[in-house]
């Protein structure tokens, strides 16, 4: 939590609370970016970090649920809401959108605290997530066609002499083909290949038991 | 035997039976010759007369003959018979002489009596004879006449007297009878009409020995014929000219005469008509007309029709056709007389008319509206056909309910709640003319009450008495329902703005303080968390501190911001009249007072001193004390709902009263507070705000019990304003 590593945006338009939103943060030793308009976060450089999204919900040019709509796209920071006159509509449609917590002002500061170390976990999870599955599909990439179309069979489960019909080839080259594209995929088992599979979104496409 | 004169007799008979007596002493037969000639002179009869009398002279010569002897029985018999003879022969003569003479004499006697002119004349016409009433009648007598030369023509009137001359000498010519009609003059100078007859009187030899005649007056037949003859004359010209189609046909119908109107107007002539009497009917109607005519025939009854006849320019016009039949004493049909009228033009009218009325009919009938008409006492004499249909009575019915018009309607169609108000202002509109316009309740066919509109006017005639009530009644139950989901809309949409407004307002409050104290917990946190570093950085910790301080400062900014705006409120008096906030607050409930069918009634005092005050205020506190109104009576079910709105000026202030007609009030005090409230969903803050509105006007604003019921709220501004 107190590590350099970590920043908070803070979007409102009253420089009073970014001010003190920041001086606060500061105190905790997390690093604060503040911005009036919703615009300017817009044209700020993306955070590597992990980080999260203070942001109020009134502000002068893009309101906060309208950030959020566009933001909602690509991969982005969590978002803690924060408003003047919340209600109870207004925090069910934030929180279905994704917001880590909807706090109305004004706040207190263990709320908030509490808020920002969740939503900073959650992105680091997000981002360890997002890692993860770019390495599974490098490791696709290294695939070459005939593995590629080896893979999505054998996930389904089928029998090597189901698969190899299945391509038109013999038992031996899908054999040969499958003992490669489980090394490439660096998977240990079935079980395991049907895990990596399924955080690849490769579809199951054939049974054992025939169409 | 002539008993009755025989005393006339008496002495020759008492002579000649003396004569007897001695002849029959001296054995003389005198009593035989006495009763010889004594017999045609007592016997009427000539021939027993004569019988007796042959009789009598032979036995007298016999007793002669007997009684001489000799030469001188048969001389003395012979002179007997012979004197006897000679003597009765005589008397015979003398008898039938007499006898003439007396005919004559009868004969004159009735000639003399006749009554009317009697007159003979010669064989050459002239007068031997006239009667006195000839002499009377002319003044002539038969000397006279002839010694003119012209006999009895001189006296004939000058117009007739060459052809009645030519009649006479025509006669005297040819021997025949002579007649003739003409007027003879009086004595006076005056003619009168005669009939004149003459016959001629001839000889063995057929010569004419003269004329006998009578000539009889006439004149009053001639007169009454004149007189006769001149009324069928006139008649004639009557019919002739007279501008109406007369016609006279036989029983069977063949025409007799038509008149000349007729046949100009037929364009044919009476032969035509009469061989083909249907052929100007119109073809369509010639059916009708032979049934219709058959019908009358049979009946014996009169002809009446209307048919259409061919004009003389070819075309078919309507037309009246009317017989009657002349009977006769036996019932049986002598003559048909009838009239053609051409009534195309009214029948066409007539025709216009008819179709206007359907048209009229058609269209009342299919409105979607009730009609009805009214005498100007209020009878109903006219119900459209949807109206008879909805209320289910016939006008008969309503017109025999003892003359109380609609009541009888009213009572069983309208809705009892505003059946007596509506009966009331029917009974007054009836009595003063003033047109109707009144929305009620009225049961329609589906049996629910129906909104309806009702309107109606009043037509006066020239001398503007009431003549007829025109009456509309329209339902306007979606309308009011419409009328009632859009009030209720707009009151939402009114509740939903406040509470929007006041939502914001709250909003903006809670945003303006809601910053500054973001920052004043952020900050304070902040400072704390400073402090609380290892080691404490008190530079940092001072800047949060003075910032969340500021912040603090912020916050009362905001609070005193608000309560300046606050503040601001309610300042702005100006110079006005009341009325024109009275009527404007109207204006603006216009829709809800019409929606809570209360009865709005104003009296506004016309010059009322112009008063200083806010308009907005007064208004917010006239609008609340109306809505109340209203209110209080939402729930009054069938009483009147009466809102009375008065101003008036009284001891230098400005008097506004709302009156309305509900329940009232328990306690007209404790409405004031704050937060009390008699409604369901009431804040109880409206009359406690207009309450210190008035008050900031230095005015008074109270309750008080309304009579009969109900409530009045009365505010008093004094004109200063305050």
């Amino acid at each position: 939590m107190h590590s350099e590593e970590n920043a908070v945006y803070v979007v409102d338009d009253d420089k009073r609370v970014r001010d003190g939103l920041s001086e606060l943060l500061e105190s905790w030793q997390i690093q604060v970016a503040t911005f009036a308009t919703a615009q300017e976060y817009l044209d700020a450089p993306r955070p590597q970090s992990p980080s999260c999204l203070v942001l109020d919900i009134r502000l002068p040019d893009i309101d906060g649920f309208e950030l959020q709509a566009r933001l909602a796209d690509d991969p982005h920071p969590p978002i803690i809401f924060i408003t003047g006159h919340g209600d109870i509509p207004m925090t069910v449609r934030a929180m279905k959108l994704g917001a880590v917590d909807f706090l109305p002002k004004p706040f207190r500061e263990s709320e908030l605290r509490a808020a920002i170390e969740l939503a900073l976990a959650r992105d680091r999870e997000a981002r360890f997530d997002r890692a993860a599955l770019s390495e599974l599909q490098s490791r696709l990439e290294c695939l070459s066609a005939r593995e590629r179309d080896v893979l999505p069979l054998v996930v389904s489960g089928l029998m090597n002499k189901q698969g190899a019909a299945e391509l038109g080839i013999s038992e031996i080259t899908f054999q040969i083909h499958r003992g490669n594209m489980m090394r490439k995929m660096h998977a240990d088992s079935l079980p395991d290949l049907v895990r990596i599979a399924s955080k690849l979104s490769i579809p199951i496409t054939h049974s054992r038991h025939g169409n | 035997m002539r008993v009755h004169q025989i005393w006339k007799y008496a002495p020759a008979l008492a002579m000649g039976c003396a004569g007897t007596a001695l002849g029959i002493v001296e054995q003389e037969p005198y009593g035989a010759f006495f009763l010889a000639l004594a017999a045609p002179m007592l016997f009427k009869r000539r021939q027993v007369a004569a019988a007796i009398a042959l009789v009598v002279i032979v036995i007298g010569a016999l007793v002669v003959f007997l009684s001489s002897d000799g030469f001188a029985s048969i001389t003395r018999s012979a002179a007997f018979l012979l004197c006897a003879l000679g003597a009765f022969w005589l008397v015979n003569v003398w008898r039938a002489r007499a006898d003439a003479d007396q005919h004559l004499n009868d004969a004159k006697l009735i000639v003399e009596s006749m009554p009317g002119l009697g007159w003979a004349t010669d064989a050459k016409g002239n007068f031997v004879y006239v009667n006195p009433s000839v002499v009377e009648y002319v003044g002539k007598r038969t000397d006279e006449f002839n010694a003119t030369g012209r006999t009895g023509l001189e006296a004939v009137h000058p117009d007739e007297a060459e052809r009645v001359t030519a009649a006479w000498l025509t006669s005297m010519r040819a021997g025949s009878s002579f007649e003739s009609i003409h007027r003879i003059r009086r004595s006076n100078g005056e003619y009168r009409w005669f009939h004149a007859y003459g016959r001629p009187h001839f000889d063995e030899q057929g010569n004419i020995l003269g004329w006998f005649g009578t000539t009889i007056d006439i004149d009053e037949r001639k007169r009454a014929e004149q007189r006769l003859e001149e009324s069928e004359r006139q008649l004639q010209t009557l019919i002739d000219t007279m501008p109406v189609m007369i016609w006279c046909a036989s029983p069977a119908g063949v025409p007799i005469y038509q008149n000349p109107k007729t046949l100009e107007y037929l364009g044919a002539t009476f032969e035509e008509i009469r061989s083909n009497n249907f052929g100007v009917v119109h073809p369509d109607d010639i059916e009708g007309f032979q049934s219709a005519w058959a019908a009358c025939v049979e009946r014996k009854s009169s002809l009446s029709l209307v048919c259409r006849l061919r004009y003389n320019d070819g075309t078919y016009r309507w037309n009246r056709i009317d017989a009657s039949p002349l009977l006769s004493e036996d019932g049986d049909i002598i003559e048909w007389y009838g009239t053609n009228v051409d009534i195309e033009e009214l029948h066409r009218t007539q025709e216009e008319l008819r179709a206007n009325a359907e048209r009229l009919t058609m269209m009342l009938d299919t409105l979607p509206a009730f009609v009805w008409c009214a005498s100007p006492d209020g009878q109903p004499t006219y119900f459209n056909k949807p109206l008879m249909e909805y209320s289910g009575v016939t006008l008969e019915e309503l017109r025999g309910a003892n003359g109380s018009g609609f009541a009888p309607m009213i009572g069983s169609l309208v809705h009892p709640a505003d059946a007596p108000l509506l009966r009331h202002r029917f009974e007054q509109s009836f009595k003063s003319g003033q047109p109707i316009a009144l929305k009620y309740r009225h049961r329609l066919a589906d049996g629910c009450y129906h909104l309806v509109d009702c309107r109606a006017r009043v037509l006066r005639d020239c001398q503007s008495r009431l003549f007829q009530w025109y009456g509309v009644i329209v339902d306007v139950e979606e309308e009011r329902q419409a009328q009632t989901q859009l009030q209720r809309a707009q009151h939402q949409l009114e509740l939903a703005t406040r509470a929007a407004s006041l939502s914001e307002l709250s909003a903006s409050i809670a945003h303006e303080l809601n910053q500054p104290l973001v920052a004043v917990v952020t900050n304070s946190s902040a400072t704390e968390s400073w402090l609380g570093a290892m080691p404490p950085n008190i530079e940092r910790a001072k800047t949060s501190a003075r910032k969340a301080a500021d912040a603090a400062n912020d916050a009362a900014e905001v609070i005193s911001r608000i309560k300046a705006l606050f503040r601001q409120s309610g300042g702005a008096k100006s110079p006005g009249n009341i009325n024109d906030v009275i009527e404007e607050a109207c204006t603006l409930l216009r829709e809800r007072i019409s929606g809570s069918k209360c009865d709005l009634r104003t009296h506004l005092e016309p010059d009322l001193p112009i008063a200083n005050f806010d308009r907005a205020l007064i208004l917010q506190v006239l609008v609340n004390l109306i809505q109340n109104a209203m209110d209080a009576m939402a729930t009054l079910n069938g009483a009147i709902r009466l809102l009375e709105i008065r101003s008036r000026f009284d001891d230098g202030k400005i008097l506004v009263d709302v009156r309305d007609s509900g329940v009232g009030l328990h306690d007209n005090e404790k409405i004031f507070e704050p937060f009390y409230t008699t409604k369901h969903n009431g804040m109880g803050i409206g009359l406690s705000i207009c309450r210190s509105i008035v008050g900031a006007h230095a005015g008074k604003l109270w309750a008080s019990p309304a009579e009969p019921s109900g409530t009045v709220f009365s505010f008093a501004l004094p004109l200063s304003g305050g």
